[in-house]
């Protein structure tokens, strides 16, 4: 259990740069998962941590320690692999003992430390069976077992429930992070699948073709996304070119449209590109077209409508390619396709991004 | 009503079975007469041509040679296609493909240019033996023509490429995050190789070493060109029985003898590893 600090790494695979100047710090006992498409540098950043590759540039810090330069089997690491890389030769309590075995503890002590993990991952009755005879879901937990067994500095997880079907996937969103709670192990975590990183993440660190984009809770990213990248790629998000931003009113002028819309005053961003971000669910139907302070409001015509369970989504042409897409209680949306709605949402939730 | 379609397959199923069985039936049968001289052969059957071979030292002698020359060349195959082999598969560049192109093409030129290539490399004032005086580790050329050190080289000559295809194939089976995962949780390489690759890797090996085996046992021209006439292993001695001797029957109970104990060993090894393997040493 320590903290892990990457310092200016850098890292490139020919002429590919897999990270860019990378500096990050994970605290002691926090889950940090790293959030991003395929390419965006996360899985380098896991196998750097891990010490698979070497960075170019920069160092890496486990605890007080440069281990830049430390082999793998020497950085007191444990990870959970995407196809859990369970030994398929060995039984389930060798498996899980392998790190013990390694490290040349007693045998009685690795018996007593694999019955106490067993215990933790809730499958006391599966010591002397083979991966390939338990399922799924149960080879992830073993997989997550034999990494903590020789309690190790950081746990390491990459994409562990990807080959998951959703339902168990939830399941296990819960019992990962019951595990690394009760053992106050510090995790780093990487996924592309932004619902799995909210649920389970202590903070979360965006990433996109070898930079971070944006770290911060679950609720920071979600409802203050900086970059368009961002926004989009975490929830679903209505974008809007925008340009001339001016502070001290908060108007912006949306691109292709003859209008202007509000967002809070005196942001911070600004620059070139901008674009304006509006969650579908920030969105409802206006009963009038005066302008009330303090919302935005946008004309269209409903263009689609779908149903989904508890939530409907209404697709609304405001002129633009894309339509604009809002989302409400089932019960609540009467508009139907080629009604002519007014669109209002309020300007404090209206999303100032950058490129 | 359906068509059985798997009737077309028929013929060309009969055809390569008789093939096969036909021409060791006519051998195996052969053996059991005796022959008379001038490729004329005896109506009576007997056992004189296998009594023959099992008292004669010579033909024992020759026996010996063939497994021990083609057990030699499998392991120092193994051992030195397993590190090529290894390399290919876990490379992540294009590379491994041109190189096992590479390998493919080399192992299919005729084992003829690729003896000839060996001795040239090895002959008296060739690229090896002008090294090796050179540096003062032998005063007069070193030959290994007439020699078994010469058969066993030309041997994992004609099979090296194959070993590195067969091993190739096994490594490939075996992911690379169950390395991984073995030296994060704190297996050197080498104890990673031990407890991982090797175990998960010994039944594919093991098929592979024996077909490596197989292939020596049988090869004639790399061990007729490199034996120069002094090393005999049991397919030079055939084809001298059948072409210098004319004695078909005694060439047919070489070729049945030969059969026989590549079939012997074949079935030993496999049902040492399955042994092991119920032993629970290894597990495929």
């Amino acid at each position: 259990m320590s903290r892990v600090l990457l310092k200016g790494v850098r890292k490139s695979f020919g002429d590919f740069v897999a990270l860019h100047q990378l500096d990050l710090e994970i605290q002691e006992g926090e889950f940090l998962t790293l959030l991003g498409p395929s390419g965006c540098g996360k899985t380098t950043t896991l196998r750097l941590i891990a010490g698979f590759i070497e960075p170019m540039e920069g160092k890496i810090l486990l605890g007080d320690e440069d281990v830049t330069q430390v082999a793998p089997q020497h950085r007191e690491i444990g990870m959970v692999f995407q196809d859990y890389a369970l030994f398929p030769h060995m039984t389930i309590a060798e498996n899980i003992g392998f790190g013990l075995k390694e490290r040349r503890y007693p045998k009685q002590d690795i018996n007593d430390r694999v019955e106490e993990l067993l215990d933790l991952i809730r499958l006391p009755e599966v010591h002397d069976r083979y991966p390939a005879e338990v399922s799924g879901g149960q080879q992830q937990r073993i997989a997550v077992a034999r990494a903590v067994a020789y309690p190790p500095k950081v746990l390491l997880m990459d994409e562990p429930l990807g080959a998951l079907d959703l339902k168990l996937r939830e399941t296990m969103q819960i019992e990962l992070r019951r595990i690394q709670q009760e053992l106050a192990i510090t995790t780093v975590y990487v996924t592309h699948d932004q619902t799995e990183a909210m649920n389970m993440s202590d903070r979360i660190v965006v990433m996109n073709s070898g930079r971070i984009e944006q770290m911060g809770g679950a609720e920071d990213i979600y409802n203050e996304p900086r970059t368009r990248f961002v926004a989009d790629f975490v929830g679903q998000i209505n974008l809007f070119d925008a340009n001339s931003y001016e502070p001290e009113t908060g108007m912006i002028k949306l691109d292709g449209l003859d209008q202007t819309v509000h967002v809070p005053v005196n942001l911070a961003g600004g620059g070139e590109s901008l674009s304006l971000g509006v969650r579908p669910e920030d969105i409802g139907l206006a009963n009038s077209v005066e302008s009330s302070s303090g919302m935005n409001h946008l004309a269209g015509v409903v263009s689609g409508r779908t149903f989904a369970g508890n939530l409907t989504r209404l697709f609304v042409d405001v002129g633009l390619q894309k339509p604009v897409i809002l989302e409400a209680k089932s019960q609540s949306v009467k508009s139907n396709v080629g009604d002519k709605v007014t669109l209002t949402w309020p300007v404090e939730l209206s999303k100032l991004l950058s490129d | 009503m359906k068509t059985r379609w798997e009737y077309v397959l028929l013929p060309s199923f009969l055809i390569v079975g008789l093939l096969i069985v036909a021409s060791q039936y006519v051998f195996l049968k052969g053996s059991f007469f005796k022959d008379l001289g001038l490729g004329r052969i005896s109506d009576t059957a007997s056992m004189v041509n296998y009594l023959r071979f099992f008292t004669d030292s010579f033909y024992l002698h020759t026996l010996w040679v063939t497994v021990k020359t083609s057990g030699l060349a499998a392991l120092f195959t193994l051992t030195l296609g397993f590190p090529v082999a290894y390399l290919i598969a876990r490379m992540q560049s294009k590379w491994s493909m041109i190189l096992l192109a590479g390998i493919v093409v080399a192992t299919f030129v005729t084992i003829v240019i690729k003896v000839f290539g060996l001795i040239i490399i090895f002959s008296a004032d060739g690229l090896v033996n002008q090294a090796l005086m050179g540096l003062g580790i032998v005063d007069t050329p070193y030959t290994i023509i007439g020699n078994q050190t010469g058969v066993v080289v030309g041997l994992m000559h004609f099979t090296l490429g194959f070993g590195v295809l067969l091993l190739y194939s096994v490594i490939q089976t075996i992911p690379r995050s169950l390395e991984d995962a073995a030296q994060i949780h704190g297996a050197s390489r080498w104890r990673m190789h031990l407890r991982v690759l090797f175990p998960l890797s010994l039944p594919g090996v093991t098929v592979g070493v024996l077909m490596i085996f197989n292939m020596c046992m049988g090869a004639f021209t790399s061990a007729a060109l490199l034996g120069g006439g002094r090393v005999f292993t049991l397919p030079v001695l055939i084809q001298r029985t059948v072409m210098m001797e004319i004695k078909y029957s005694m060439a047919g109970t070489l070729a049945a003898v030969l059969l026989v104990t590549v079939l012997l060993i074949n079935l030993l090894s496999i049902y040492l590893i399955r042994r092991l393997r119920s032993a629970r040493l290894v597990i495929a």
